[in-house]
Formats: structure tokens, C-alpha cells, sequence
């Protein structure tokens, strides 16, 4: 990065905080501290919601999928609209109505006090946990590709999120998470443009599109159902449907933006908005990686794009075999862009026996390409066991770094700072919220004055902050922590779930049948965790059944129980 | 109001437009019934 780089870079992060203290300014009890005296209007509350759930990582990684694996993720999102739909018809409105500042202080309403430290406790360990990672996992990235130490990115962005959510609290989150969604969006659509630009004259629009499906990038939508793949329109919307219910629904970190709306009208639109933004925003995304993709088709791409690992294995003892894939990745590279080339004057010629010609041949090249590629991570996981062999994170910002111009590489680091920054402050302030309405005023200091209840919010914010930043100081020595933050998110969003439904849906259902069946739910889950082969995808769907499907059988006992008592009176 | 939950909450707000919250919901569950549709035109167009 040049020296504009860096002062567009330091100048965007200065306003972000400058930004988030003065709207933040001005709470003078808990209820505006963490919940912003409930007065946001939807936009900024919708914008919030899905800077929250959009991480840096999702500005990195998603492209860089696309770039791998073509855009079928998208359908992952497809069930997320009708969650919206369900969650504005049950949990909206009755949240407002109880006027609770948390998920879970509901279900001591609805069920009893052991329900509800159940959920807390749940959602302290596995939230904890991610936003550990969601330092943790850009800070490492930035580090790679500014060549900068992971312990300073870290503190860079943890120490900010603190700044601005000790002093303005959740006003300050969603302000400002507003104005961050709004700048990574803007440096987004730049990027794009910059990858069209930089595309070979005679390349038009339609070619880039028509070489990108010809390598099996533009593959969107898949009706073949199959539970053994990820990612085709059932899963999306069945799978997508329980995550995104779970998720907004049960999750405090997403829960609480849109507490904070000043009505249930607000509130519900401002998730009818993210159920009709987030998809064509996904989508848009990965197509900025689809053309990133065609762009490497015309200029030489690295064989791998995480430069520290590459240099690692270069110096190592498998150095030779590398090069020796370096030598046969490029001789790929020249063929298949020679290759592209004819296909797209056959095209233009509307010669079709050549077109089909060079379909063939260049789906041929991709898969020698995609081979030597995975020859090459499988040296790097050989060289470095505990390192992260896929470059996915990687590929967007080095075609940041690399073809973009001076100035414009800052704002896109901005950006993903910026990402970091907004969902790691939503995650921070949720943990703080939860550890104080849920723990420390329910069980420590029931009475106190809302000056001391305003204190101690601002040190719960700065103890998770300071959790956070500690937390990605020894990520990395954790091996592959990630998965294994994802797997441990399912293990309990299923069973979250079913105790909300059984809430909202079965009013028969009472507080020891709920905890009951929710300890039915995890037992099932952690028992087809530790011996079934079922993907762990599934495990909120499985979860979510055994906890509704018990406590309605729970329900109806206690209920026969009672009538029975009642009759031999 | 202790034991609320869904059948016992109905919201008296009306939604800004369209008159309705069903229907806003409806807009909602049509454009991603479109936007299905129009990925998989925008794919199959190009293969």
C-alpha cells in the first residue's frame, strides 16, 4: 500500500469512531445505552442487522469462494426471506409488546428462571466464541496482505470497536453500522467496476459472462436434491430457513438491533428489508468474484494466492515439488488463455460446432488447473499442519492490492476493516447487554441506580472488547478453529430454536417440560455429533424437532396428569 | 401478559404501504419466488 492508501484508510476509520461517539453521545441510563431508548427508524436498524451478520470475512471469503467454486453458495441464503416473514409475525411483536431488553429474558417470562439460564449460558459460550473469531479471522487476513503483525490488525480492531461502543453504546453500533454498510457496499460496486475495467478490450460484458459459465461458475441455482450436497435450492431453503430462524431469532446479537426500533412497524421492516436485500446482495458478491475469475483468465494469477504460505512452502523441504507445480500451473494458464480466446471468436463468429469444440476443451484445462491448485494447498497443509491450506480468504485482496489503483486499495482495506469493525461491535454489545440484564442484574445486583447499571454496561462492553482481542492473540495457535467455531454454533442453534417455537407456538408447553426438552434436543445432537455421520448442517434441523417434539409430548402428560388430579377431587 | 405468545399478539399497526402486513409479506416471499427464477434464467442463458 502507498502512502494515499494509508492516509484513506486511517481517515475512514478515524470518522467511523468520530462518527459512532457523537451520535452515540447522550445515554444516560441502560435502556438508552442498550437499546438506544428503542427510537431507530427501520433503515438504519435494517442496515444494522445486516452489518452485523455481513463480517469481514464475508467480504473476503465470498468473492474468493465464488472465484473456487462458482456462485451456488447463494442458494444458501434462499430460506433467510421467509424467516424474515415468520420472525415479523411471532417474535417481533411479542418482544416489543414484553418490552424486554433480551431473547432470553423472555423466556423467564414465558417459561421459568432455569430456561432462561440455560439460553444465556449457551449464548454466552458459543457468541464468546465467534466473536473471538470474527477478530481473530481478518485480523489474520489483513496481517498476511499488509504484511503487518496479527497481534496489531487485531488490536486495530478491537481497539476501535471499544472506543465507540463503551462510549455511545448500541446507539453507536447501529449508526455506525450504517454508515460501514454503506461504505463496503460503495467500495464493492468500485471493485467490480475495477475488474470490468481491467477485462481485454475485445472482451465484452456477455464474453466474460459466457467464459465464466463455460468454466462452471454462473451454476446459481440447483433443483437436483441431494442431502450429500450443500448447497442446492432445498437445502437453502429449508437448511437456510432454520439457521436464518435461529439465528435472528434466538440470537441476541441480531435480536437486539432490532429491539432497538421505535415501533413493531419499524422493527418489522427493517427485517422485511434484509429478507429482500440479502440475497441479490450475496449474489452480488459472488459475482464480483465470478469477474475477478475472468480476469485471471487473461493475466497470470499466483498458483497460491496466501503469499505467506507460498513463501513458507518455497523455503521448505517441498520446495522443488512447488515450483515444479508453479511450472505446470503457468503452462495451464497460457493454454487456457489462448484457449478462451478462440472460444470467444468462435462465439462471435456464431461458428457452433467450434464453440462446443472449445467448451469441451476448456472445461478440460479447468479441472488440470483446479488439480494442480489442490496439489498445491495439499503441499502447504503438509508443510504447515496447523496453517489454513485453502487461499479462498486470500484472492480478492491480493486482486485488491495488486491491479487496483493507488488510493482505492485503502478505501477496500477500509472496507474490511470497516466489516470487521461492524459486526464485531454488534457482537460485543449483545455480550454485554446478555451478561447484564440476563446474569448480573437477574442474579448479582438486583437493585442498584441506573448510573451503577450504566457503569457496569460500559465495563462489560470493554471486557468483551478486551476478550476479543485477547482471544485472536492465540487463535492461531488453535489449529483449524473456525470449522470448528461453525460446528460448535449448530450444536446449539437447534436446540435455541425449538425452545423459542415451543414459546411462541404451544401455550400448553410450561417451564420444566421446556427444560426438559431442550436438554432432550442437545443430548440427540451431541450424540449424532459424536456418532452418526450426519453433516452438521442438519443439526439445528434435528435439534429444533426433538426439543418441540418432546416438549409437546412433556406438554400433553403434565396436561393429563392435572385433569386426571382434578377429576379425583 | 406474563405468558404471551404468538396467537395472543396481534399487532394493531398498520404497515406504510400496501395497507396490509400480509401482503407486505407476500411482496416479500414473490421477489424471492423471482429472484429464483431469474438466476436460473441468468444461468441457464449462458451455459
Amino acid at each position: 500500500m502507498r502512502r494515499l492508501d494509508w492516509i484513506v484508510l486511517a481517515t475512514t476509520l478515524l470518522f467511523i469512531v468520530l462518527y459512532g461517539i457523537w451520535k452515540g453521545r447522550g445515554s444516560r441510563n441502560i435502556k438508552g445505552f442498550l437499546l438506544a431508548d428503542r427510537s431507530m427508524k427501520w433503515y438504519t436498524v435494517a442496515l444494522a442487522i445486516m452489518a452485523t451478520q455481513a463480517s469481514a470475512i464475508t467480504f473476503t471469503s465470498t468473492p474468493g469462494q465464488a472465484y473456487a467454486d462458482g456462485m451456488r453458495f447463494v442458494q444458501f441464503y434462499f430460506g433467510l426471506p421467509i424467516a424474515m416473514v415468520i420472525l415479523c409475525i411471532t417474535a417481533v411483536p411479542i418482544f416489543h409488546k414484553l418490552g424486554v431488553y433480551t431473547a432470553y429474558e423472555y423466556l423467564e417470562k414465558r417459561f421459568d428462571a432455569k430456561t432462561r439460564v440455560l439460553t444465556t449460558l449457551i449464548f454466552l459460550v458459543s457468541r464468546g466464541i465467534a466473536a473471538g473469531i470474527t477478530i481473530y479471522a481478518p485480523s489474520l487476513v489483513l496481517s498476511v496482505m499488509l504484511g503487518m503483525d496479527i497481534r496489531i490488525t487485531s488490536i486495530i480492531i478491537g481497539g476501535l470497536v471499544i472506543i465507540y461502543t463503551t462510549s455511545g453504546g448500541v446507539k453507536a453500533v447501529n449508526y455506525t453500522d450504517f454508515f460501514q454498510l454503506i461504505i463496503v457496499m460503495a467500495g464493492m460496486c468500485i471493485a467490480l467496476g475495477v475488474a470490468l475495467h481491467l477485462l481485454p478490450n475485445e472482451i465484452s460484458f456477455t464474453d466474460a459472462l459466457s467464459v465464466s459459465a463455460v468454466m462452471g461458475k454462473l451454476n446459481t441455482v440447483d433443483f437436483s436434491f441431494d442431502f450429500s450436497n450443500r448447497y442446492n435450492v432445498w437445502s437453502g431453503i429449508i437448511g437456510g430457513m432454520f439457521v436464518a430462524l435461529a439465528y435472528f431469532g434466538t440470537d441476541q446479537s441480531q435480536v437486539q438491533r432490532y429491539l432497538t426500533g421505535e415501533s413493531i412497524t419499524q422493527s418489522r421492516l427493517a427485517l422485511l428489508f434484509n429478507g429482500l436485500a440479502k440475497v441479490p446482495m450475496q449474489f452480488f458478491i459472488l459475482f464480483i468474484g465470478v469477474m475477478v475469475f475472468v480476469f485471471f483468465q487473461f493475466v497470470q494469477p499466483p498458483l497460491i494466492f496466501n503469499p505467506v504460505q507460498a513463501g513458507k512452502v518455497k523455503s521448505g523441504m517441498r520446495a522443488q515439488d512447488f515450483r515444479q507445480l508453479e511450472e505446470k500451473h503457468n503452462n495451464i494458464f497460457k493454454r487456457k488463455s489462448e484457449e478462451i480466446r478462440k472460444y470467444i471468436q468462435a462465439r462471435h463468429e456464431h461458428d457452433d460446432v467450434r464453440v462446443a469444440e472449445k467448451k469441451e476443451e476448456l472445461q478440460s484445462l479447468q479441472q488440470r488447473y483446479d488439480a494442480v491448485r489442490t496439489e498445491a494447498s495439499n503441499l502447504i497443509a503438509e508443510n504447515d499442519r496447523k496453517s489454513d491450506a485453502g487461499d479462498t480468504n486470500y484472492i480478492f485482496l491480493s486482486f485488491v492490492l495488486t491491479y487496483l489503483p493507488v488510493g482505492l486499495v485503502g478505501l477496500i482495506f477500509a472496507c474490511i476493516f470497516t466489516a470487521s469493525m461492524s459486526s464485531s461491535s454488534g457482537e460485543l454489545s449483545a455480550l454485554a447487554t446478555t451478561s447484564i440484564i440476563d446474569v448480573y442484574k437477574r442474579f448479582i445486583k438486583r437493585e442498584a441506580s441506573e448510573k451503577h447499571y450504566l457503569i457496569v454496561s460500559r465495563i462489560m462492553m470493554a471486557f468483551w472488547g478486551l476478550y476479543g482481542i485477547a482471544f485472536a492473540q492465540y487463535a492461531g495457535r488453535m489449529g483449524s478453529l473456525i470449522e470448528a467455531v461453525n460446528i460448535l454454533g449448530s450444536l446449539f442453534y437447534g436446540t435455541m430454536l425449538g425452545i423459542f417455537l415451543l414459546a411462541f407456538y404451544f401455550k400448553q408447553t410450561k417451564g420444566t417440560a421446556a427444560f426438559v426438552s431442550a436438554l432432550s434436543g442437545e443430548i440427540v445432537v451431541l450424540y449424532c455429533f459424536r456418532f452418526t455421520s450426519i453433516a452438521w448442517l442438519w443439526y439445528n434441523v434435528i435439534g429444533c424437532f426433538v426439543v418441540v417434539g418432546v416438549g409437546i409430548i412433556l406438554s400433553a402428560f403434565e396436561k393429563s396428569k392435572t385433569s386426571g388430579s382434578l377429576a379425583s377431587l | 401478559m406474563e405468558h404471551l405468545n404468538s396467537d395472543e399478539v396481534v399487532s394493531e399497526e398498520k404497515p406504510p404501504i400496501l395497507g396490509s402486513w400480509k401482503k407486505i409479506y407476500l411482496v416479500v416471499l414473490l421477489n424471492l419466488l423471482v429472484l429464483i427464477i431469474l438466476f436460473y434464467s441468468f444461468s441457464e442463458a449462458f451455459k
